[in-house]
């Protein structure tokens, strides 16, 4: 294995809960708690789960447009979290981050140019040097370059999103942090903009952390699968392996939930509808965060937390009692009953 | 269409046309729909944004503002609702049809509890009241799979999870056991798993229930598990419609077509998305003639003089296609 | 609009309606959009004219007005309208003319001059609170309760005694306890832009805070500080007024329009006109103001110029 571009090594992000005439700390929002991966230079890896999972504050984190709480995070081997203020300035053009809402995501009151040349402006770099490279962006993600004169509500929800990546790609980052990218979009929109980053991962060398909920979005996008549940990661593995044997019983039922367009298929598939509601991130269960929903729990699961462990190559999944490949959760629960 | 289960259709909607009046000109929102909904059945309208999906059923239920010019027809068990009283709609409204939304947030009043807009829904109608309204509320609750509910009805929409509201909005929706549903994006705002168990709660109601759906939805996905007819529109118009398995197996309208080829699938890898070019019209600037013209692969000449009718390809199967002789079968484009 | 297609050999291929206009109108300079944007609002050009003629008419006025504002003519007293005295003359024979010229003048300064102060004040201090929360927040918010629960008119009178009498120390004095409202509504604001996945943008970018309210916050926060400025001219010469009523701001022989009200108010049922005719000017000046105030908004609003 090659040095890796990015590592997140046990990273806890909270929020505390202000309440009272004091606003004094009641509690904390344990949005990511205790998060490691690592991504390879030039791979895509998915950061996939439900809402309240932490995928966004861990994205966030990682650029620390949100401080995280304690652990660490390194580029290229540096420190990012203890980084000083130049330096972090300095880090943030090599990692840039696209937001999901194209809508408040581009500022209404600046013409698409200067949106786009901004992170060069605040680089230092001379206003007509800046637009001409917004221009030249603006073709490279599609648009005209003679376009860049207009203000953001002129154009479309799939070309905002463009223009979004476009400023992401001024300063020539290496790491792109992709925040639901795509679901604010037309299903026939969001194909196009899933292609575009395609094509600009291969011609600039790009290494992607794509955060979605959407699952088919994200195995059709990424090397590797993170899925994530309450601030902490249940599995992590490729994503062929993860969609043909999933090992955490969470990775498998939210899998067998997406609905496939194939009425036969819907039909006749053994789907896992989980019972309950997720439980509140301020409030996580003891021992695995999963256990209140999982069918497989038992006593161990609420006092024990699951380390994430090995199952394959590069299959790691944080489970006390993962399935075997090729095992699915109803045969799991049918064994059990017997 | 009307041969799934009796001769006499619950719902015959013909020729709906919704424009809007705007500061730059009419808007034409919908632009001659019809269709036939049997009792008990389940069709789903599929749509992109602005493809006049809501806008046509909120148009039934006299729903939308009144800047809302509607023309056409739309026969409920017997009664024209186009143009019928505000009175009479209100009766007919949340009794006969029952609307589910796709933000339940917004659908409760955050100051009364739940059990009280679910007893009002039928005090409102005359079917019960006091305390009989509440225990049936909980009753209700409970058949949406609400836990606790003899607790629940006593909460506030605040104190409900995103899932359980929409549960509770369902519940609502039935509380007068109502013939047709129409559910606009029910899971839209929903987590996946909570999705799945939602489209869950739908599925068992209907059993339960036997009343018919109008499913409203971007998702192809969600179609494919829950609807026995699609109709699938753009700009406006009804492009294809057809049973479900027509729509997946052998689509015929270019649109449609596009539609599923650019979507990623979880059950397989897809080394390319092949995505439709463009972007949906907005409705204040239709492209003259077929509204799909602009964005359509196989488009030839007339494409954009006239906008194309709507032909019979096969049993209980139409599309919308100056072009459709030419556009190759699914098997063909797919493989 | 049509997207732009990924392939640009396919692109050229369908360009909607929509597009090609939209390219046509797209050669105007920014300016020269706003102005458009300002022109469509018929009103303000009105007021605009208004205002630009009351403005001459206070400065240039009096060099061709036979009397000085503060001559006083016993014999002349208290008279009506006529063609020496075109406004009437007061109490002590003064032409109405001079002094409602000179009057409009010090109501003007003070109504302009104290809305942008407060409004500027209120800008820094609500951005600086919103922005930097913490310790600036909550000192600043501890000024503003502070202030709030402070009767404004016995510390304008207090102010006023102390220091007032100039216009210019009036719009001051006017100003620090008129900013209070301009803040909280930037405070409100910023909290809720700074949360704006495009300031997130702009953070991870690296830019600093200043560069952010500068080139972020200011640009989305001119449409509300457009109202305040124009809801604060009017309070300023309504406070004004009040003060000068009684006895505590511009002092005699100067007056302003507020002054000259409260004088007429005494013989309102015989000479209307020493009220109306002052009345008249302090409404035009405010109506003139909230009507360029409108139109201003419009104008720096890019989504405007669609609908």
């Amino acid at each position: 294995m090659n040095a890796p571009l990015l590592e997140v090594d046990d990273l806890k992000t909270h929020f505390p809960i202000r309440a009272g005439l004091l606003r004094s700390v009641v509690g904390h929002v344990h949005a990511v708690d205790g998060v490691s991966l690592s991504v390879q230079p030039k791979e895509t890896v998915g950061i996939v789960g439900e809402s309240g999972c932490g995928k966004t504050t861990l994205g966030r984190s990682i650029l620390r447009l949100i401080e995280p709480t304690s652990g660490a995070v390194r580029y290229r081997g540096e420190d990012v979290i203890g980084a000083s203020r130049q330096r972090m300035q300095e880090l943030r053009a090599e990692m840039q981050i696209v937001f999901q809402d194209p809508y408040a995501s581009l500022n209404p009151r600046m013409p698409v140019d200067d949106i786009i040349a901004e992170p060069l402006r605040v680089h230092g770099t001379d206003k007509t040097a800046a637009r001409a490279k917004a221009r030249e962006l603006l073709d490279a993600v599609g648009l005209l370059p003679e376009h860049g004169n207009r203000y953001p509500h002129e154009f479309s929800g799939g070309q905002r999103q463009r223009i979004g990546i476009a400023r992401a790609l001024s300063l020539n980052p290496n790491l792109m942090i992709l925040d639901e990218p795509v679901s604010a979009l037309d299903v026939s929109v969001q194909a196009q903009v899933i292609n575009l980053l395609d094509d600009l991962q291969d011609e600039f060398d790009l290494t992607y952390l794509f955060i979605a909920h959407d699952l088919s979005v994200v195995r059709h996008i990424s090397d590797r699968i993170v899925v994530m549940y309450l601030g902490r990661v249940a599995e992590v593995a490729d994503s062929s392996d993860l969609y043909t044997s999933p090992a955490h019983p969470y990775s498998h039922a939210l899998l067998s939930a997406v609905p496939v367009p194939d009425p036969d298929l819907e039909r006749d598939r053994e789907r896992i509808v989980l019972q309950g509601d997720i439980p509140s991130p301020s409030d996580p269960p003891s021992g695995c965060r999963f256990r209140t929903r999982c069918p497989l729990a038992v006593e161990r699961c609420a006092d024990e937390v699951p380390e994430l462990r090995q199952v394959g190559p590069g299959h790691m999944v944080a489970c006390h009692f993962p399935l075997e490949p090729g095992e699915t959760l109803i045969d799991r629960v049918g064994a059990l009953a017997v | 269409m009307a041969d799934v289960k009796t001769g006499e259709p619950l719902l015959s909607v013909k020729d709906l046309t919704v424009s809007f009046k705007t500061k730059k000109g009419m808007a034409a929102a919908v632009r001659g729909v019809s269709f036939d909904l049997a009792a008990g059945e389940s069709m789903a309208i599929v749509g992109e944004s602005g493809s006049g999906k809501s806008v046509s059923s909120l148009a039934l239920l006299g729903l939308l503002p009144r800047s809302a010019e509607i023309t056409g027809s739309a026969v409920f068990r017997g009664e024209e609702l186009i143009g019928m009283s505000d009175k009479k709609l209100q009766s007919l409204r949340g009794r006969k049809i029952a609307m589910i939304f796709q933000d339940p947030m917004t659908a409760f009043n955050p100051l009364f509890t739940i059990g009280d807009q679910i007893a009002e829904a039928m005090e409102v109608h005359g079917l019960a009241s006091g305390k009989e309204a509440l225990s049936k509320s909980a009753d209700l609750l409970e058949m949406v799979g609400v836990p606790e509910p003899g607790r629940r009805i006593h909460q506030y929409p605040h104190e409900f999870s995103g899932g359980m509201r929409q549960r509770a909005m369902i519940a609502m929706a039935i509380a007068n056991k109502p013939d047709l549903l129409i559910a606009d994006e029910p899971t839209t705002a929903l987590d996946v798993t909570i999705q799945a168990q939602v489209m869950e709660v739908l599925a068992d109601i209907r059993g339960e229930t036997g009343a018919a759906m109008i499913l409203i939805t971007h998702d192809l996905g969600l179609v494919a598990g829950s609807a026995e007819r699609v109709q699938v529109m753009y700009g406006g118009r009804v492009f294809e419609r057809g049973t479900i398995r027509s729509i997946f197996y052998d689509p015929r309208n270019p649109y449609t077509q596009g539609l599923l080829s650019s979507m990623p699938r979880v059950d397989n890898e897809s080394d390319r998305l092949v995505p439709i070019v463009g972007t949906p019209p907005s409705l204040l600037a239709m492209p003259a003639g077929c509204a799909f013209g602009p964005r359509c692969q196989y488009r030839g000449e007339v494409c954009g003089e006239r906008p194309a009718e709507l032909a019979e390809v096969g049993i209980d199967h139409a599309s919308r296609c100056h072009k459709g002789a030419e556009i190759p079968r699914w098997s063909e484009v797919s493989a | 609009m049509t997207d732009v297609i990924e392939n640009p050999i396919v692109a050229g291929a369908s360009p909607s309606i929509e597009e090609s206009q939209g390219l046509a109108e797209k050669s105007e300079s920014v300016g020269r959009q706003a102005w458009e944007r300002f022109r469509r609002h018929r009103l303000a050009i009105i007021g605009t004219v208004v205002l630009i003629v009351l403005a001459a008419a206070f400065w240039i006025g009096p060099f061709f007005v036979s009397y000085g504002y503060e001559e006083v003519n016993i014999i002349d007293r208290a008279q009506g309208p006529s063609w020496d005295h075109p406004f009437g003359t007061d109490d002590l024979g003064r032409d109405l003319l001079a002094r409602a010229l000179r009057g409009g003048q010090f109501s003007l300064r003070i109504a302009i001059f104290t809305a942008v102060l407060a409004t500027s004040i209120g800008l820094v201090m609500g951005a600086i609170s919103g922005y930097f929360a913490g310790v600036a927040d909550g000192a600043i918010n501890f000024v503003i309760n502070v202030l709030l629960t402070l009767p404004a008119l016995v510390l304008l009178a207090l102010l006023g005694r102390e220091f007032g009498a100039r216009p210019n120390t009036m719009a001051v004095i006017i100003a620090l306890i008129s900013w209070l409202r301009a803040a909280r509504l930037v405070r409100g604001q910023v909290l809720s832009l700074k949360e704006m996945e495009y300031v997130q943008a702009a953070r991870a970018a690296g830019a600093g805070p200043f560069r952010i309210i500068r080139t972020h916050l200011v640009p989305n926060l001119v449409g509300i500080l457009l109202v305040e400025v124009t809801l604060l001219a009017g309070t300023a010469i309504i406070l004004e007024s009040t003060l000068s009523f009684l006895s505590l701001g511009v002092q005699p022989p100067d007056t302003t329009l507020g002054t000259l009200i409260a004088e007429g108010k005494s013989t309102l049922d015989v000479r209307p006109s020493r009220v109306l005719i002052p009345g008249g000017l302090v409404t035009a000046i405010i109506l003139s103001i909230n009507f360029i105030g409108d139109a201003m908004r419009d104008a720096v609003d890019p989504k405007s110029g669609i609908e």
